[in-house]
């Protein structure tokens, strides 16, 4: 009865009232989505930035604060952030499902390692690693994914990274591809893109921070994805 | 009283048949229904009917076409992209297998980051003969849920998907690149025994991959399933109304759950051989959950009213809007106001219904409490031609 009822009220509609609907119903959409962009969006309160900007002043490095977590052991002098130790970026991406570029670049010494932490939660848990590690005695540095409890090797798929060089990378983390997370690994010294893989699993959250052991860490940035799948 | 009890059971049989079966199969369950046709009882070659049944299916029409898409997406503020290319290129085979079965076979290519890849788009058969008031494909195919997501891109009546078509149907996919959503499985609709034009759209497809994949993706816990009513109310004169539901539920490997929740309304007014009036919308609530993380939560519309002058010449302006609901300030934990927003008119040049051209401009904005707003501007020029017979969609 009341779906015959509604077909017999749009059978009697004339053609101007169908016209004038549909302006008025456009023109409600374009006053709402004004409406909205007034309401909120043009705050510039953060409370995330007022967070990071209450952190010590030489305490950055690339342009990035960083907080230093407990039980580390870091010193940074002239650029250069080295020792044993765990820093958390104090500006977290601004969502989950999104996608970036890291940029780092290191120097790893003798049995050292350093892991770039990304989409992860406060105490960097959850996210994805890279983890690139020099074993004692080795020649050359080794690469690897490390996704949940999952490490996955890319060391025999990659360029030789000599061991006692500074090198560096842009790391393309896509946390946004569906269910999947897609990375790719550029170094422009050695012949640009190295790789792309991808791994069965999002990050869970918008942090990203770095863990050091007998490691330096002498350049970091965070831009918009190289890779634009366009 | 009692027939037409009868006959509403019997309407509703093959519904419970498909549901149950599909539930109780093994959801990789494009072997086992492989298996299945192949034990199939097949007429033998003795017998005379086999004779009548060649002759009638050789002269069974197949509509054959090739379309292609051809897109220059000229942005003001990223050019890196800034290029014409072939979006899309498709051949497509549709039509009756035999008497009772109907088929199609759609091979289809897209450039992604300076390359072109081809590959399978759909591949099903089906029948709208076989069970009563009803049809049904089993294979791979574009989701019949929302309005947008159920035609091909050069299909679309604007050149790029607005941005809740690319976040839930297309993740991870370019502005320029996002298609629709398909995946391999069974959809079923049923025509409702009532006065009004009603449909009931259920599907469950295996859910290895939804969207933008770079591989065959990874088995999820539960296979995809969704549903999709429609009310059809016709006008006098040519055209009507088409307004939906949708709702959508799927896994990932990990245990995320996605649930999908929207309606769409689709009004068509035509004069002659003029589409004068086309309003299509679609809105969007997607929830997201996995254990130990916050729920996401999203939302996002659109609209798009399109006036068409004569048979060659129209003009839409289509409004999006995009807001991630759940977002919050890591340090505070409060909720952070956010809303993505764009403007897109679209001007479209008919030359025939095999050829078109259209130009546009897309006005996007990202708007996030506490960061500057991100612009980003695109004039775009497309060209659509297609050779052969295309199909006519039902609306």
């Amino acid at each position: 009865m009341q779906i015959q009822s509604l077909c017999s009220r749009i059978d009697q509609a004339r053609f101007g009232r169908a016209q004038r609907m549909l302006k008025s119903m456009s023109l409600v959409a374009l006053v709402l989505l004004l409406g909205v962009k007034l309401s909120g969006c043009g705050s510039s309160r953060n409370p995330d930035r007022e967070a990071a900007e209450a952190l010590p002043e030489d305490q950055k490095l690339g342009g990035f604060k960083f907080e230093i977590l407990p039980g580390s052991q870091l010193s940074l002098r002239a650029g250069k952030l080295e020792g044993d130790g765990q820093i958390r970026v104090a500006s977290p991406m601004i969502k989950v499902n999104s996608g970036h570029n890291f940029y780092f670049k290191f120097k790893i010494e003798d049995g050292g390692e350093l892991r770039v932490q990304t989409f992860a939660r406060a105490d960097l848990s959850g996210g994805v690693e890279l983890i690139l590690r020099r074993p004692a005695g080795a020649e050359q540095i080794s690469v690897a994914l490390m996704v949940g409890t999952e490490e996955r090797d890319y060391t025999a798929l990659l360029p030789r990274f000599a061991a006692n060089d500074v090198h560096e990378l842009w790391w393309d983390v896509h946390n946004n591809d569906g269910d999947q997370m897609h990375t790719v690994l550029w170094n422009e010294a050695q012949g640009d893109e190295l790789l792309e893989d991808l791994v069965p699993m999002q990050g869970v959250g918008v942090q990203w921070g770095v863990r050091l052991r007998s490691a330096s860490l002498l350049g970091l940035d965070r831009q918009e994805v190289r890779d634009r799948h366009e | 009283m009692r027939s037409a009890a009868r006959e509403r059971f019997v309407s509703l049989l093959p519904l419970a048949s498909v549901f149950a079966g599909a539930l109780l199969l093994p959801w990789t369950s494009q072997a086992t229904s492989m298996s299945q046709a192949s034990s199939m009882p097949v007429a033998s070659s003795s017998d005379n009917s086999s004779d009548t049944v060649a002759r009638a299916v050789s002269s069974l029409p197949i509509d054959i076409f090739a379309a292609v898409d051809l897109v220059g997406p000229f942005s003001m503020d990223q050019d890196s992209q800034n290029r014409w290319v072939p979006r899309s290129a498709e051949f497509s085979f549709s039509g009756a297998i035999d008497p009772m079965f109907d088929g199609a076979l759609v091979f289809a290519g897209h450039t992604e980051s300076d390359e072109f890849k081809f590959g399978l788009h759909e591949a099903y058969v089906g029948s709208t003969r076989l069970i009563p008031q009803s049809r049904f494909k089993l294979g791979k195919f574009l989701l019949g849920v929302g309005r947008l997501n159920q035609f091909h891109q050069h299909d679309w009546p604007f050149i790029t998907a607005p941005k809740v078509h690319r976040q839930f149907f297309n993740a991870g996919a370019g502005v320029v690149q996002a298609e629709s959503a398909a995946d391999s499985g069974v959809e079923y609709t049923w025509n409702l025994p009532t006065e009004a034009v009603v449909d009931l759209t259920l599907g469950v497809t295996n859910g290895y991959c939804f969207g933008h994949c770079h591989t065959e993706g990874q088995r999820p816990i539960h296979p995809l399933v969704y549903a999709h009513p429609t009310l059809f109310i016709e006008n006098e004169t040519s055209g009507g109304h088409l307004i939906g539901a949708t709702y959508l539920r799927r896994s990932d490997s990990v245990g995320t759950i996605t649930e999908l929740v929207g309606v769409d309304w689709t009004y068509k007014f035509r004069e002659a051989r003029r589409l004068k009036w086309l309003v299509q919308s679609e809105a969007y609530l997607q929830k997201r959950r996995r254990s130990g993380t916050d729920n996401v939560e999203q939302a996002g519309l659109y609209v798009y009213p399109q006036y068409a002058w004569d048979s060659s010449w129209s003009f839409g302006c289509r409004l999006d809007a995009f807001s991630e609901l759940s977002l919050k300030f890591v340090s505070t934990g409060e909720r952070r106001a956010d809303l993505d927003y764009a403007i897109v008119p679209t001007l479209t040049y008919r030359s025939s219904e095999y050829l078109m051209f259209r130009v546009a401009y897309a006005h996007e904005v990202d708007t996030t409490e506490g960061v500057g707003d991100q612009r980003d501007r695109q004039f775009m020029l497309q060209a659509v031609y297609i050779m052969g017979a295309h199909p006519a969609h039902d609306f």
